[in-house]
């Protein structure tokens, strides 16, 4: 009964390691399609975007190191309050070409839009060719709010808070001309009522009113309009240096109002990351592969397995039988935790492999601990009880740092925690069912 | 040789070794993984699925030395860059011809550019690990001064905290005396030391 139990396990440990190194292969749309998962890997591993930024003009005034510096600065914040995971950044320092590297996934295009979005502010005369009244150096810095009143409708504004010179110059704009929604209202409403006189008057107009109208005309101020980017917003209300722009209509419409609100965040976010001293525009965006290969990869799971090899051989000649079935035990162990990280979703990066070498090592102390005991007492119980208590406390600290690089917010960082994660679990719990039982079923033949 | 003195020429080596990594650091800088440092690169429309990518890493390799990268690129891997430190105009004009033989396509070494990449700062490819590390060295040495008060917590404080300092110093000294690239395999040789510094931290606690 006993050699049927191990003989039960040993094919239950050949089924997980063929499914999780072979596959399973079923027939889809006449071709045989592994339905195990692939495995996921990180940005060294697969690949990444690299998106390229170059200076619009190289022969302009603005065109110097200083300058290329702030956007360089100016990219990374936007893309730190994008939550953009493991990027990297270089700046050519002679011509200002920025190079960002980006992991490619889902978000890539929304990271690369926002690396050439605009976030200038403006207030500018209107018409077609207008004079600018203030511009993005007179900007602080922008926050989202929003209103709402009785029957539920809201109102979303971004305030726009200008520095001291800013604050002098939209004083003298709202003196000189029409910036606030309501003011441009009430002129554009006076001069479509008199356009529609005109037209109705046509011919028999005197030259003597059409003169009186012109005097009025003098007398009506100029419109003034404020922009981000290349957006026209209307303003509310001007209240020491905060100017308050509405953003959309005001609605009950939840799904109106969320799209208001995010063009207010993407906004006070483009001006918060900072300025572009210098016009810059998209160069190459391209998903480059990478240089580590699949025949890397493999070359080096090999060297790997080679090395478990001779473990296991060790482990053979030292503890016999036992040291056998601990082996067996051990790819069981390693298929299993192959098939964990596929369906975990963890990405395996250059530190992810790393994990994997120390859940290795630490797994083999682990059943060498067991395989000495057990040697000297004859008592798998013992074994299993003695090498958790003796191990598992001393690994506190490496599970408080697992832990900590699960949060770690860094891509990189949290693959090497989570794949540390399941990695520890996994031997706690399988080698307290698996190893445990084979070993108990041996002490007992 | 007793304890005592086996202790002082460690603690000499490893100071030496901190020693050398500091002058090497400010006479020759850390040697940069070529992914991170300033070079040149040329881009190849091959115009066909790229199938056997080291056919090109060997001609690569034979025309720019052993220290290239080459990579394919786009969903349809129809384009390689190569990456090198410095590329010639001959040594462009040589590799478009070797990979000619190989694939048909229209694009010629006069219409091939060689552009530079910028070099990454090391402070810009690491800052960000910096935080998630010192919250880690917070954490561990709260716990080790709770677990092992009884060894004295000023002593087990200074522990947890200076072998792990000491044995990165210790790494990246080393790696900038044997001049080993920094790169992308760095941080992975950083966290293993740490967690190898710590395991060593945890066996003098237990004594």
């Amino acid at each position: 009964m006993k050699k049927v139990k191990i003989t039960t396990i040993i094919l239950a440990i050949i089924l997980v390691t063929l499914v999780a190194f072979a596959g399973v292969y079923i027939k889809t749309q006449n071709r045989m399609e592994n339905k195990v998962k692939d495995y996921s890997f990180g940005r060294e591993l697969k690949g990444e975007r690299i998106v390229e930024l170059k200076v619009a003009n190289q022969k302009s005034e603005s065109a110097k190191l200083e300058n290329y510096e702030i956007v360089k600065k100016t990219l990374e914040k936007r893309l730190n309050n994008l939550k953009t995971p493991d990027y990297t950044i270089s700046l050519n320092k002679e011509d200002g070409t920025i190079i960002v590297e980006l992991p490619e996934d889902n978000n890539t295009d929304t990271y690369v839009y926002y690396l050439t979005a605009s976030g200038k502010v403006q207030v500018v005369e209107d018409g077609e060719n207008g004079v600018e009244l203030l511009n993005d150096s007179m900007v602080e810095k922008a926050l989202y709010t929003y209103t709402s009143d009785i029957e539920g409708a809201y109102q979303v504004f971004l305030d726009v808070y200008l520095t001291e010179e800013g604050k002098a110059k939209i004083q003298e704009i709202k003196n000189n001309y029409a910036v606030l929604s309501d003011e441009i209202k009430e002129i554009e409403a006076a001069q479509s009522a008199a356009e529609k006189e005109n037209t109705t008057e046509g011919e028999n107009t005197t030259t003597e009113e059409s003169a009186t109208k012109e005097t009025s005309t003098e007398v009506t101020k100029k419109i003034a309009r404020l922009k981000i980017g290349e957006t026209e917003y209307d303003i509310s209300t001007i209240e020491d240096n905060k100017v308050r722009v509405i953003i959309g209509a005001k609605t009950a419409n939840t799904t109106y109002v969320n799209s208001y609100i995010s063009v207010a965040v993407e906004a006070s976010m483009l001006i918060n990351s900072g300025k572009f001293p210098i016009e810059y525009q998209l160069g190459e965006n391209r998903f480059v592969y990478s240089d580590i290969t699949n025949t890397n990869i493999i070359y080096f799971a090999v060297a790997i397995a080679i090395i478990l090899v001779i473990v296991f051989i060790i482990f053979v000649i030292k503890y016999k039988i036992s040291g056998l079935l601990a082996s067996i035990s051990y790819i069981g162990f390693v298929s299993l935790l192959a098939l964990i990280l596929r369906y975990t979703n963890v990405s395996i990066s250059i530190e992810g492999i790393g994990a994997i070498i120390l859940v290795l090592i630490i797994n083999i102390r682990i059943n060498q601990m067991i395989l000495n005991i057990n040697k000297e007492k004859s008592n798998v119980n013992e074994a299993i009880i003695n090498t958790y208590k003796e191990l598992f406390l001393k690994l506190v600290p490496i599970i408080i740092i697992t832990l900590t690089f699960c949060f770690a917010g860094v891509s990189n960082l949290i693959s090497f925690g989570m794949i540390m994660f399941w990695g520890l679990l996994l031997i706690a719990v399988y080698n307290a069912i698996v190893t445990k039982t084979l070993l108990k079923l041996r002490e007992n033949k | 040789m007793n304890q005592k003195n086996k202790k002082i020429i460690i603690c000499a080596i490893i100071a030496l070794i901190i020693l050398g990594g500091i002058v090497a650091v400010n006479v020759l800088g850390f040697n940069k993984d070529l992914a991170f440092e300033q070079s040149q690169r040329i881009d190849i429309d091959v115009g066909q699925q790229i199938k056997d990518e080291s056919k090109i890493k060997e001609i690569a390799n034979e025309v720019l030395g052993m220290h290239n990268m080459v990579q394919t690129v786009e969903i349809y891997e129809d384009m390689v860059t190569i990456r090198a430190k410095v590329i010639s105009e001959e040594q462009k004009n040589t590799i478009v011809s070797k990979i000619k033989e190989i694939y048909e396509f229209e694009q010629t070494a006069e219409k091939t550019d060689i552009n530079t990449v910028p070099a990454t700062r090391i402070r810009d490819m690491y800052k960000q690990y910096i935080l998630p590390f010192a919250i880690s060295i917070a954490l561990v040495s709260i716990y080790m001064v709770i677990r092992y008060y009884k060894k004295g917590m000023w002593k087990v404080l200074a522990r947890t905290i200076f072998v792990p300092v000491i044995a990165e110093l210790l790494l990246l000294s080393w790696i900038a005396i044997v001049r080993i690239p920094i790169g992308r395999f760095t941080p992975v040789l950083v966290i293993l030391m740490y967690i190898a510094s710590t395991l060593y931290v945890i066996n003098k606690n237990e004594k």
